[in-house]
């Protein structure tokens, strides 16, 4: 092998190993996934509390383990026909979190103008699907809604 | 020639050192001048500790208005367009200008798509700022 | 120039390749809207000492963040100051380079041979653009959280890989201090790291090519 064959080696030897490197390096940059979330039940609020028509907004607090933070965060708790229903603040357009207007009984996002009804079904605005449910779940007078962690 | 003046001295030409240093660096005291004013008339204000139990109105900094007013045009999965695929086509737009530029009525191309995307920045941003100071004005 | 300098100058050797950089001829008629590319270093200068200043009491923790953001405003000396600096600079620097965009569109100065120099000049643009929206969520508060969450949802939007995208950006699923070390990472090393050397990419055609003629 000459000296030019042998450069000519080097070279695409050396291009190759600088793609695998950055192929490395974004996989290194890619956060880790910390396992699946898993799906985890705190207490929301007392059953007698529950609105029986109508919307409530409650807060409740949710330990990130991982993190070792304690998360505050809100939930639309919605009483109707259909029985009680409990609907993330997460507007499904871009994130904001929705306001309960309860003179237009909609409820609206800040951002850019998404508007739901009651049942969480877009009817104005950008947001492409309706307001995510979260599952609740009733055990000795107690209510506790379903978050991931 | 032209570097002689009327009176038929040889002008000297004018250097990067110490004509045109001069000059900038006196715009870059003035500029400097004019920020640390505004900073001290007008320093930024602490907001508020992350509360999402509390009701909040997001707002971007004033350079990023018009993105944020583009995005109300886009409902449902189209949000793509307005989200992505425009700042992206801007952006490439921008970035063309010398090869739009080219060929017979290439100024005249370039002009237009210059000032197109000039306009709409300013266009989208003083919707945005419309539409934050009067919320009803468009409703 | 002194003798000091002089015996700097025989280690160095800076005085005479930049001989021909200092005494180069501006063409004429330039008026003062050619500063404007000046005066946006100037305030990218201004950015890099505030900065510099600012990064060694801020702490880019999910607790300490904003309690740090409190600390600087009102107990260190004149800390309320260098953070109005660094917050209006970076204002200001994007009012330059917009000025400065079309004053080099109006005088038509992006033909070839500088048409590179106007798509680095794009590029340096973005930088500030991407710096000023990391830097945004450094205050971490109410303000930053939401214009974040609205900012990295807009990536979610981007069909099959948008998720993923989105989840390499916040280096979580929602906001949270892992989005916060990560943007504060890109907004102090990354992204000045890349400006520099646009920046420099920038002032070496320049000055290779020099000032392009008014028309």
């Amino acid at each position: 092998m000459g000296r030019r064959e042998f450069l000519k080696k080097a070279i695409i030897a050396c291009s190759a190993l600088c793609i695998a490197a950055l192929g490395a390096i974004g996989a290194f940059l890619y956060p880790a996934r910390t396992g699946r979330r898993k799906q985890q039940f705190v207490y929301l609020m007392e059953e007698e509390d529950l609105p029986r028509r109508g919307v409530r907004m409650v807060t409740f607090s949710m330990r990130s383990e991982e993190q070792d933070v304690v998360k505050v965060n809100r939930v639309f708790v919605v009483g109707g026909e259909r029985g009680i229903t409990a609907f993330s603040p997460v507007c499904t357009h871009l994130g904001c979190f929705v306001n309960w207007d309860a003179n237009k009984k909609t409820f609206i996002c800040p951002c850019h103008g998404g508007k739901f009804n009651i049942n969480g079904e877009v009817i104005g605005g950008p947001p492409p699907a309706p307001l995510k449910k979260l599952p609740l779940h009733i055990e000795n007078d107690k209510v506790y809604v379903g978050g991931k962690v | 020639m032209a570097d002689l003046q009327t009176d038929g001295q040889p002008k000297r030409a004018k250097q990067f050192y110490p004509d045109y240093l001069a000059e900038i660096l006196f715009a870059a005291l003035v500029a400097f001048q004019l920020l640390l004013i505004v900073a001290m008339l007008w320093p930024p204000s602490t907001g508020r500790a992350i509360d999402l139990t509390r009701q909040f109105l997001p707002r971007a900094e004033w350079y990023f208005f018009w993105l944020f007013e583009v995005l109300l045009y886009f409902p449902g999965k189209s949000a793509f367009i307005g989200a992505v695929v425009f700042p992206l086509v801007y952006f490439m737009l921008l970035m063309f200008i010398p090869f739009i530029d080219q060929g017979r009525n290439g100024r005249f191309k370039a002009k237009i798509v210059a000032w197109s995307l000039l306009f709409l920045f300013v266009f989208f941003t003083i919707l945005r700022v419309l539409r934050d100071t009067w919320p009803n004005l468009f409703s | 120039m002194g003798k000091l300098f002089d015996r700097f100058d025989a280690r160095f050797h800076v005085r005479r390749p930049h001989k021909r950089f200092l005494q180069r001829r501006i063409p004429e008629g330039l008026n003062y809207t050619y500063c404007f590319g000046g005066l946006a270093l100037t305030f990218f200068i201004v950015l890099a000492v505030t900065g510099l200043m600012l990064s060694v009491y801020y702490i880019p923790s999910e607790k300490e963040a904003y309690r740090s953001i409190l600390v600087i405003n009102d107990e260190i000396f004149l800390g309320w100051l260098v953070r109005s600096l660094h917050k209006w600079a970076a204002s200001f620097f994007i009012v330059m380079i917009i000025l400065h965009t079309i004053r080099v569109f109006v005088t038509r100065s992006y033909r070839p041979p500088r048409e590179l120099n106007w798509i680095v000049g794009c590029c340096t643009f973005l930088v500030a653009m991407a710096s000023a929206f990391t830097g945004y969520l450094l205050t971490w508060d109410q303000r930053a959280y939401w214009a974040t969450e609205v900012g990295t949802a807009m990536i979610q939007t981007i069909p099959l890989i948008g998720d993923h995208l989105m989840y390499a950006v916040r280096g979580s699923a929602e906001i949270s201090g892992k989005t916060l070390i990560r943007f504060y990472s890109i907004h102090v090393l990354f992204l000045p790291l890349c400006m520099g050397f646009l920046m420099w990419m920038h002032f070496h055609m320049v000055k290779r090519q020099g000032i392009a003629r008014r028309l």
